[in-house]
Protein backbone atom coordinates (compact mmCIF):
# COMPACT_ATOMS: atom_id res chain seq x y z
CA UNK A 1 0.00 0.00 0.00
CA UNK A 2 1.33 3.48 -0.57
CA UNK A 3 1.90 6.48 1.26
CA UNK A 4 -0.96 7.98 -0.54
CA UNK A 5 -3.38 5.30 -0.32
CA UNK A 6 -3.15 4.45 2.96
CA UNK A 7 -3.50 8.34 4.19
CA UNK A 8 -6.97 7.60 1.76
CA UNK A 9 -7.75 4.76 4.55
CA UNK A 10 -7.08 6.64 7.42
CA UNK A 11 -8.72 9.38 6.31
CA UNK A 12 -11.86 6.83 5.70
CA UNK A 13 -11.93 5.38 8.92
CA UNK A 14 -11.46 8.57 10.92
CA UNK A 15 -14.71 10.70 9.06
CA UNK A 16 -17.23 8.24 10.52
CA UNK A 17 -15.63 8.57 13.65
CA UNK A 18 -15.51 11.99 13.76
CA UNK A 19 -19.11 12.41 13.07
CA UNK A 20 -19.52 10.37 15.59
CA UNK A 21 -17.35 12.38 18.13
CA UNK A 22 -19.10 12.58 21.45
CA UNK A 23 -18.92 16.19 22.50
CA UNK A 24 -18.73 15.25 26.23
CA UNK A 25 -15.32 14.09 26.19
CA UNK A 26 -13.56 17.06 25.96
CA UNK A 27 -11.90 19.54 28.65
CA UNK A 28 -14.01 21.25 31.34
CA UNK A 29 -12.97 24.96 33.37
CA UNK A 30 -14.90 25.91 36.63
CA UNK A 31 -16.62 29.03 36.63
CA UNK A 32 -17.08 30.00 40.29
CA UNK A 33 -20.23 31.44 42.29
CA UNK A 34 -20.49 34.83 42.48
CA UNK A 35 -17.55 35.24 40.03
CA UNK A 36 -18.32 37.74 36.47
CA UNK A 37 -17.44 35.87 34.11
CA UNK A 38 -16.37 37.26 30.19
CA UNK A 39 -18.27 34.26 27.54
CA UNK A 40 -16.66 36.26 24.56
CA UNK A 41 -18.66 39.44 24.20
CA UNK A 42 -21.29 38.63 27.03
CA UNK A 43 -20.42 38.93 31.21
CA UNK A 44 -22.65 36.79 33.10
CA UNK A 45 -22.41 35.99 37.03
CA UNK A 46 -23.69 32.94 38.45
CA UNK A 47 -24.77 32.40 41.67
CA UNK A 48 -23.51 28.46 41.87
CA UNK A 49 -20.59 26.61 40.70
CA UNK A 50 -20.31 25.60 37.23
CA UNK A 51 -18.57 24.09 34.49
CA UNK A 52 -17.47 25.30 30.96
CA UNK A 53 -16.93 22.63 28.32
CA UNK A 54 -13.86 23.78 26.43
CA UNK A 55 -15.40 23.22 23.18
CA UNK A 56 -18.34 25.01 21.70
CA UNK A 57 -21.48 24.01 20.39
CA UNK A 58 -21.53 26.71 17.56
CA UNK A 59 -18.32 29.29 16.49
CA UNK A 60 -19.46 32.06 18.97
CA UNK A 61 -21.17 29.72 21.53
CA UNK A 62 -20.25 28.28 24.71
CA UNK A 63 -21.97 25.92 26.78
CA UNK A 64 -22.08 25.61 30.78
CA UNK A 65 -23.51 22.75 32.74
CA UNK A 66 -23.73 22.25 36.10
CA UNK A 67 -24.52 17.95 36.10
CA UNK A 68 -24.19 16.79 32.48
CA UNK A 69 -25.52 18.25 29.44
CA UNK A 70 -28.61 15.82 29.85
CA UNK A 71 -29.61 17.58 33.30
CA UNK A 72 -28.86 20.85 32.74
CA UNK A 73 -26.91 22.90 29.65
CA UNK A 74 -26.82 26.62 29.74
CA UNK A 75 -25.83 28.23 26.00
CA UNK A 76 -24.47 31.50 25.54
CA UNK A 77 -24.48 32.79 22.58
CA UNK A 78 -22.72 36.12 21.50
CA UNK A 79 -22.05 37.95 18.24
CA UNK A 80 -23.31 35.15 15.15
CA UNK A 81 -22.68 37.37 12.50
CA UNK A 82 -24.95 37.66 9.41
CA UNK A 83 -24.87 34.57 7.19
CA UNK A 84 -23.59 32.11 9.57
CA UNK A 85 -25.60 29.31 11.69
CA UNK A 86 -26.46 29.59 15.68
CA UNK A 87 -24.49 25.95 16.25
CA UNK A 88 -22.37 23.67 14.28
CA UNK A 89 -23.00 22.12 11.33
CA UNK A 90 -23.54 18.57 11.56
CA UNK A 91 -24.94 17.21 8.52
CA UNK A 92 -24.77 20.03 6.17
CA UNK A 93 -26.00 18.20 2.92
CA UNK A 94 -28.65 16.34 4.60
CA UNK A 95 -30.09 18.34 7.75
CA UNK A 96 -28.17 22.12 6.80
CA UNK A 97 -28.82 24.46 10.10
CA UNK A 98 -30.83 28.14 9.35
CA UNK A 99 -28.22 31.05 8.65
CA UNK A 100 -29.21 33.80 11.08
CA UNK A 101 -29.97 36.88 9.17
CA UNK A 102 -29.92 40.47 10.49
CA UNK A 103 -32.67 41.41 8.97
CA UNK A 104 -34.94 39.07 10.80
CA UNK A 105 -37.73 40.34 12.84
CA UNK A 106 -38.60 39.30 16.72
CA UNK A 107 -41.10 36.62 15.32
CA UNK A 108 -38.69 35.50 13.09
CA UNK A 109 -36.09 34.90 15.83
CA UNK A 110 -37.72 32.23 17.53
CA UNK A 111 -38.58 30.29 14.01
CA UNK A 112 -34.86 30.32 13.83
CA UNK A 113 -33.98 29.17 17.22
CA UNK A 114 -36.50 26.53 16.73
CA UNK A 115 -35.23 25.26 13.44
CA UNK A 116 -32.12 25.54 14.95
CA UNK A 117 -32.32 23.76 18.45
CA UNK A 118 -34.36 20.97 16.19
CA UNK A 119 -31.58 20.58 13.86
CA UNK A 120 -28.21 20.50 15.89
CA UNK A 121 -29.68 18.24 18.47
CA UNK A 122 -32.04 16.20 16.31
CA UNK A 123 -35.27 16.18 18.09
CA UNK A 124 -38.48 15.10 16.62
CA UNK A 125 -40.75 15.86 19.21
CA UNK A 126 -40.43 20.04 20.38
CA UNK A 127 -43.08 22.34 21.00
CA UNK A 128 -42.52 25.98 21.78
CA UNK A 129 -45.01 26.86 24.25
CA UNK A 130 -44.92 30.94 24.31
CA UNK A 131 -43.31 33.24 22.46
CA UNK A 132 -43.26 36.92 24.15
CA UNK A 133 -40.97 39.91 24.42
CA UNK A 134 -37.81 40.25 26.54
CA UNK A 135 -34.30 41.68 26.90
CA UNK A 136 -30.74 41.12 27.18
CA UNK A 137 -28.60 43.70 28.50
CA UNK A 138 -31.24 46.23 27.61
CA UNK A 139 -31.54 45.39 24.17
CA UNK A 140 -35.09 44.78 22.81
CA UNK A 141 -35.73 40.69 22.01
CA UNK A 142 -37.80 37.31 22.94
CA UNK A 143 -38.05 34.93 25.22
CA UNK A 144 -38.91 31.36 24.18
CA UNK A 145 -40.10 29.42 26.50
CA UNK A 146 -40.14 25.33 24.45
CA UNK A 147 -40.51 21.10 25.26
CA UNK A 148 -39.28 18.50 23.86
CA UNK A 149 -38.55 14.67 24.26
CA UNK A 150 -35.07 13.08 24.60
CA UNK A 151 -34.77 10.59 21.46
CA UNK A 152 -32.16 8.56 23.76
CA UNK A 153 -34.59 8.19 27.12
CA UNK A 154 -37.60 9.95 25.96
CA UNK A 155 -37.30 12.09 28.85
CA UNK A 156 -39.33 15.49 28.42
CA UNK A 157 -37.55 18.48 28.89
CA UNK A 158 -38.30 21.75 29.33
CA UNK A 159 -35.80 25.21 27.86
CA UNK A 160 -36.28 28.87 27.85
CA UNK A 161 -34.10 30.91 25.42
CA UNK A 162 -33.60 34.74 25.16
CA UNK A 163 -32.42 36.23 21.80
CA UNK A 164 -31.55 39.85 20.76
CA UNK A 165 -30.24 41.35 17.53
CA UNK A 166 -27.41 43.51 18.43
CA UNK A 167 -25.20 45.74 16.02
CA UNK A 168 -26.55 43.16 13.46
CA UNK A 169 -25.17 40.37 15.43
CA UNK A 170 -27.24 37.26 17.16
CA UNK A 171 -26.71 37.35 21.05
CA UNK A 172 -28.69 34.63 22.64
CA UNK A 173 -28.92 32.62 26.16
CA UNK A 174 -30.59 28.86 26.58
CA UNK A 175 -31.39 26.52 29.36
CA UNK A 176 -32.93 23.66 29.43
CA UNK A 177 -32.80 20.68 31.77
CA UNK A 178 -35.43 17.69 32.57
CA UNK A 179 -39.12 18.84 33.33
CA UNK A 180 -38.80 16.53 36.52
CA UNK A 181 -36.57 18.10 39.28
CA UNK A 182 -34.08 19.79 37.17
CA UNK A 183 -35.37 22.77 35.47
CA UNK A 184 -37.62 23.70 38.58
CA UNK A 185 -33.80 23.58 40.64
CA UNK A 186 -32.24 25.33 37.94
CA UNK A 187 -34.40 27.96 36.01
CA UNK A 188 -34.70 30.39 39.35
CA UNK A 189 -30.61 30.78 38.76
CA UNK A 190 -31.00 31.22 35.08
CA UNK A 191 -33.35 33.63 35.09
CA UNK A 192 -30.50 36.02 37.49
CA UNK A 193 -27.60 35.20 34.81
CA UNK A 194 -29.88 35.99 32.14
CA UNK A 195 -31.47 39.55 33.75
CA UNK A 196 -27.90 40.44 34.54
CA UNK A 197 -26.00 39.23 31.17
CA UNK A 198 -24.23 42.27 29.91
CA UNK A 199 -22.87 42.74 26.02
CA UNK A 200 -19.95 44.85 25.86
CA UNK A 201 -20.28 44.15 21.64
CA UNK A 202 -20.67 48.02 20.27
CA UNK B 1 9.76 14.14 5.42
CA UNK B 2 6.76 15.96 5.28
CA UNK B 3 4.85 13.77 4.30
CA UNK B 4 5.38 11.51 7.48
CA UNK B 5 5.32 14.36 9.83
CA UNK B 6 1.90 14.60 8.06
CA UNK B 7 1.22 10.89 8.67
CA UNK B 8 2.14 11.66 12.85
CA UNK B 9 -0.06 14.12 13.13
CA UNK B 10 -2.95 12.29 11.20
CA UNK B 11 -2.25 9.36 13.86
CA UNK B 12 -2.00 11.21 16.78
CA UNK B 13 -5.31 12.88 15.86
CA UNK B 14 -6.62 9.65 15.19
CA UNK B 15 -5.92 8.14 18.17
CA UNK B 16 -7.22 10.87 20.38
CA UNK B 17 -10.25 10.33 18.63
CA UNK B 18 -10.42 6.57 18.96
CA UNK B 19 -9.40 6.67 22.62
CA UNK B 20 -12.31 8.47 23.47
CA UNK B 21 -15.11 6.39 21.50
CA UNK B 22 -13.24 3.11 22.49
CA UNK B 23 -13.06 3.33 26.05
CA UNK B 24 -9.62 2.43 26.23
CA UNK B 25 -7.89 2.77 29.21
CA UNK B 26 -6.92 6.20 28.68
CA UNK B 27 -9.58 6.78 30.62
CA UNK B 28 -9.87 5.27 33.64
CA UNK B 29 -13.67 4.74 35.14
CA UNK B 30 -15.12 3.65 38.43
CA UNK B 31 -18.44 1.33 37.96
CA UNK B 32 -20.04 1.99 41.26
CA UNK B 33 -20.85 4.26 44.14
CA UNK B 34 -22.83 4.73 47.70
CA UNK B 35 -24.15 8.09 48.96
CA UNK B 36 -22.06 8.85 52.01
CA UNK B 37 -24.03 8.04 54.86
CA UNK B 38 -25.59 5.00 53.16
CA UNK B 39 -25.18 1.63 54.23
CA UNK B 40 -26.75 -2.30 54.09
CA UNK B 41 -28.32 -1.28 57.57
CA UNK B 42 -30.22 1.76 56.53
CA UNK B 43 -32.11 -0.52 54.06
CA UNK B 44 -32.86 -3.17 57.17
CA UNK B 45 -36.88 -3.22 57.35
CA UNK B 46 -37.18 -1.66 54.76
CA UNK B 47 -39.44 -2.26 51.26
CA UNK B 48 -38.15 -1.85 47.85
CA UNK B 49 -40.42 -1.38 44.85
CA UNK B 50 -38.47 -2.62 41.69
CA UNK B 51 -39.24 -0.43 38.46
CA UNK B 52 -39.90 -2.02 35.56
CA UNK B 53 -36.75 -2.41 33.63
CA UNK B 54 -35.81 -0.28 30.46
CA UNK B 55 -34.65 -2.33 27.43
CA UNK B 56 -33.00 -1.44 24.71
CA UNK B 57 -31.61 -3.98 22.20
CA UNK B 58 -30.24 -3.26 18.98
CA UNK B 59 -27.66 -3.26 16.03
CA UNK B 60 -24.57 -1.09 15.30
CA UNK B 61 -24.10 -0.15 11.67
CA UNK B 62 -20.40 0.26 10.69
CA UNK B 63 -20.49 4.15 11.19
CA UNK B 64 -21.76 3.52 14.49
CA UNK B 65 -25.37 4.52 14.43
CA UNK B 66 -27.60 2.20 16.78
CA UNK B 67 -30.67 0.84 15.22
CA UNK B 68 -33.32 -0.88 17.16
CA UNK B 69 -34.48 -4.33 17.11
CA UNK B 70 -37.94 -4.93 18.41
CA UNK B 71 -37.43 -8.94 18.46
CA UNK B 72 -34.37 -8.61 20.90
CA UNK B 73 -35.48 -5.80 22.95
CA UNK B 74 -38.45 -7.74 23.63
CA UNK B 75 -36.58 -11.46 24.20
CA UNK B 76 -34.25 -9.67 26.57
CA UNK B 77 -36.88 -7.86 28.45
CA UNK B 78 -38.89 -10.69 29.31
CA UNK B 79 -35.51 -12.62 29.98
CA UNK B 80 -33.88 -9.54 32.66
CA UNK B 81 -37.47 -9.70 34.45
CA UNK B 82 -37.59 -13.63 34.71
CA UNK B 83 -33.68 -13.38 36.05
CA UNK B 84 -34.78 -9.91 38.70
CA UNK B 85 -37.55 -12.71 39.50
CA UNK B 86 -35.55 -15.69 40.42
CA UNK B 87 -33.00 -13.26 42.28
CA UNK B 88 -35.27 -11.53 44.45
CA UNK B 89 -34.98 -13.90 47.29
CA UNK B 90 -31.44 -13.40 47.79
CA UNK B 91 -32.43 -9.85 48.83
CA UNK B 92 -32.73 -9.62 53.07
CA UNK B 93 -35.76 -7.06 51.49
CA UNK B 94 -39.24 -7.50 50.69
CA UNK B 95 -39.18 -6.09 47.11
CA UNK B 96 -42.55 -5.55 45.44
CA UNK B 97 -43.26 -5.39 41.63
CA UNK B 98 -44.02 -1.72 40.25
CA UNK B 99 -47.90 -1.93 40.55
CA UNK B 100 -49.68 -2.14 37.44
CA UNK B 101 -50.82 1.24 37.08
CA UNK B 102 -52.86 3.51 34.22
CA UNK B 103 -53.26 7.18 33.21
CA UNK B 104 -50.96 9.72 34.77
CA UNK B 105 -49.58 7.92 37.54
CA UNK B 106 -48.35 4.93 35.49
CA UNK B 107 -46.94 8.41 33.43
CA UNK B 108 -45.41 9.32 36.49
CA UNK B 109 -43.51 5.91 36.96
CA UNK B 110 -42.27 5.82 32.97
CA UNK B 111 -40.92 9.57 33.11
CA UNK B 112 -38.99 8.46 36.43
CA UNK B 113 -37.57 5.64 34.63
CA UNK B 114 -36.48 7.73 31.87
CA UNK B 115 -35.04 10.47 34.43
CA UNK B 116 -32.99 7.40 36.26
CA UNK B 117 -31.62 6.07 32.82
CA UNK B 118 -30.59 10.16 32.28
CA UNK B 119 -29.12 10.58 35.57
CA UNK B 120 -27.25 7.27 35.74
CA UNK B 121 -26.03 7.62 32.49
CA UNK B 122 -24.93 11.27 33.64
CA UNK B 123 -23.36 9.72 36.75
CA UNK B 124 -21.03 7.44 34.29
CA UNK B 125 -19.95 10.22 32.23
CA UNK B 126 -19.38 13.05 34.12
CA UNK B 127 -18.03 11.58 37.49
CA UNK B 128 -17.14 7.35 36.86
CA UNK B 129 -14.84 8.95 33.89
CA UNK B 130 -12.03 10.14 36.03
CA UNK B 131 -11.23 11.85 32.72
CA UNK B 132 -13.95 13.43 32.31
CA UNK B 133 -14.84 14.38 35.41
CA UNK B 134 -16.83 17.94 35.85
CA UNK B 135 -14.57 20.30 37.91
CA UNK B 136 -17.20 20.82 40.19
CA UNK B 137 -17.33 17.09 41.06
CA UNK B 138 -13.40 17.00 41.82
CA UNK B 139 -14.10 16.23 45.52
CA UNK B 140 -15.42 13.16 44.63
CA UNK B 141 -18.53 12.89 46.65
CA UNK B 142 -21.51 10.87 45.38
CA UNK B 143 -24.47 13.50 45.25
CA UNK B 144 -27.08 12.78 42.76
CA UNK B 145 -30.72 13.08 42.98
CA UNK B 146 -33.83 12.48 41.08
CA UNK B 147 -35.50 15.08 42.98
CA UNK B 148 -37.81 14.52 46.17
CA UNK B 149 -40.73 14.20 43.73
CA UNK B 150 -39.95 10.48 43.74
CA UNK B 151 -42.20 10.88 47.08
CA UNK B 152 -45.29 10.14 45.21
CA UNK B 153 -43.34 6.56 43.98
CA UNK B 154 -43.38 6.22 47.58
CA UNK B 155 -46.89 6.35 47.96
CA UNK B 156 -48.31 4.96 45.34
CA UNK B 157 -46.34 1.92 46.52
CA UNK B 158 -45.57 2.20 50.32
CA UNK B 159 -41.87 1.31 49.59
CA UNK B 160 -39.08 3.51 50.86
CA UNK B 161 -36.39 2.75 48.24
CA UNK B 162 -37.32 2.12 44.35
CA UNK B 163 -34.70 -0.37 42.23
CA UNK B 164 -34.34 0.89 38.79
CA UNK B 165 -32.79 -1.11 36.10
CA UNK B 166 -31.75 -0.29 32.49
CA UNK B 167 -29.77 -1.80 29.71
CA UNK B 168 -28.52 -0.34 25.79
CA UNK B 169 -27.16 -3.13 23.89
CA UNK B 170 -26.16 -2.34 20.62
CA UNK B 171 -24.71 -5.34 18.83
CA UNK B 172 -22.11 -4.36 16.30
CA UNK B 173 -22.92 -5.08 12.73
CA UNK B 174 -21.05 -7.41 10.68
CA UNK B 175 -20.25 -4.11 8.40
CA UNK B 176 -19.02 -2.75 12.02
CA UNK B 177 -16.61 -5.55 12.81
CA UNK B 178 -15.12 -5.82 9.30
CA UNK B 179 -14.22 -2.18 10.11
CA UNK B 180 -13.17 -2.50 13.59
CA UNK B 181 -10.83 -5.18 12.24
CA UNK B 182 -9.82 -2.63 8.99
CA UNK B 183 -8.91 -0.06 11.98
CA UNK B 184 -6.74 -2.52 14.07
CA UNK B 185 -5.08 -3.90 10.82
CA UNK B 186 -4.24 -0.88 9.37
CA UNK B 187 -4.58 2.23 11.98
CA UNK B 188 -3.20 -0.51 14.61
CA UNK B 189 -5.89 1.39 16.81
CA UNK B 190 -8.83 0.13 18.36
CA UNK B 191 -12.51 0.48 17.65
CA UNK B 192 -15.58 -0.17 19.70
CA UNK B 193 -17.57 -2.72 17.39
CA UNK B 194 -21.12 -2.93 20.09
CA UNK B 195 -22.38 -0.75 22.88
CA UNK B 196 -23.19 -2.73 26.10
CA UNK B 197 -24.56 -0.63 28.84
CA UNK B 198 -26.58 -1.43 32.40
CA UNK B 199 -27.13 0.44 35.41
CA UNK B 200 -28.63 -0.18 38.40
CA UNK B 201 -29.27 2.20 41.02
CA UNK B 202 -31.05 2.72 44.21
CA UNK B 203 -33.19 5.78 45.31
CA UNK B 204 -34.67 6.91 48.28
CA UNK B 205 -37.71 7.71 47.27
CA UNK B 206 -38.31 10.48 50.65
CA UNK B 207 -35.20 12.03 49.03
CA UNK B 208 -35.05 11.56 45.78
CA UNK B 209 -31.01 10.33 46.66
CA UNK B 210 -29.13 8.07 44.15
CA UNK B 211 -27.78 6.24 47.40
CA UNK B 212 -26.56 3.05 45.40
CA UNK B 213 -25.63 2.74 42.07
CA UNK B 214 -23.79 0.26 39.56
CA UNK B 215 -23.43 1.69 35.99
CA UNK B 216 -20.76 0.76 33.40
CA UNK B 217 -20.70 1.05 29.55
CA UNK B 218 -18.89 -2.32 28.73
CA UNK B 219 -21.14 -5.21 30.25
CA UNK B 220 -20.86 -8.67 30.11
CA UNK B 221 -23.38 -11.62 29.05
CA UNK B 222 -25.42 -11.59 25.76
CA UNK B 223 -28.93 -10.38 26.65
CA UNK B 224 -30.65 -12.03 24.13
CA UNK B 225 -29.68 -15.38 25.83
CA UNK B 226 -31.15 -16.69 29.42
CA UNK B 227 -26.94 -17.80 30.50
CA UNK B 228 -25.90 -14.70 29.40
CA UNK B 229 -29.00 -12.36 30.86
CA UNK B 230 -28.06 -14.49 34.20
CA UNK B 231 -24.03 -12.79 33.68
CA UNK B 232 -25.38 -9.51 33.33
CA UNK B 233 -28.28 -9.67 36.28
CA UNK B 234 -25.22 -10.53 38.51
CA UNK B 235 -22.99 -7.70 36.98
CA UNK B 236 -25.67 -5.38 37.81
CA UNK B 237 -26.83 -6.02 41.02
CA UNK B 238 -23.01 -6.65 42.05
CA UNK B 239 -22.14 -5.13 45.51
CA UNK B 240 -26.02 -4.40 45.75
CA UNK B 241 -26.42 -3.85 49.87
CA UNK B 242 -27.15 -6.69 51.87
CA UNK B 243 -27.98 -8.92 48.65
CA UNK B 244 -26.12 -12.33 48.86
CA UNK B 245 -23.50 -13.54 46.34
CA UNK B 246 -24.67 -15.82 43.30
CA UNK B 247 -21.38 -17.75 42.74
CA UNK B 248 -20.17 -17.01 38.95
CA UNK B 249 -20.91 -19.68 37.04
Amino acid sequence: MTRQNRMQVLCLIAMPLLATASPAMAGWKLKPAGQAAIVDNITITPAADWNQWTGRPGKQGRTWTRDGFELNSLEVFSGVPNGQPLYRERNRKQNPLPKFDKSMLLPDLATFFERSFRTYYNIADFTVNETVPDSISGHQGIRVTYRFVSATDELVLLGEARLAVVGGQLYAINFFAPELHYFDAGIGEVHDIMDGAQISAK
Amino acid sequence: MKMKNHSAALFAVLFLFLSVLSDTPALAQEKGAVREGFSAEALQGQKIVLVRPSVWVGEQSMAGVPEPNADWTAQSRELLVAELGRRQAQFSNVIIAEPELVGPEAKLFADYRSLFSTVARSVMVYQFFLGNRLPTRKKGAFDWTLGDGTSRLGELTGARYALFVTTRDEYGSTGRKIFQLLAAGIAGVGVQSGVHQGFAGLVDLETGYLVWLNADGQMGGDVRTEDGMQKRVRQLLEDFPGLAEEPAH
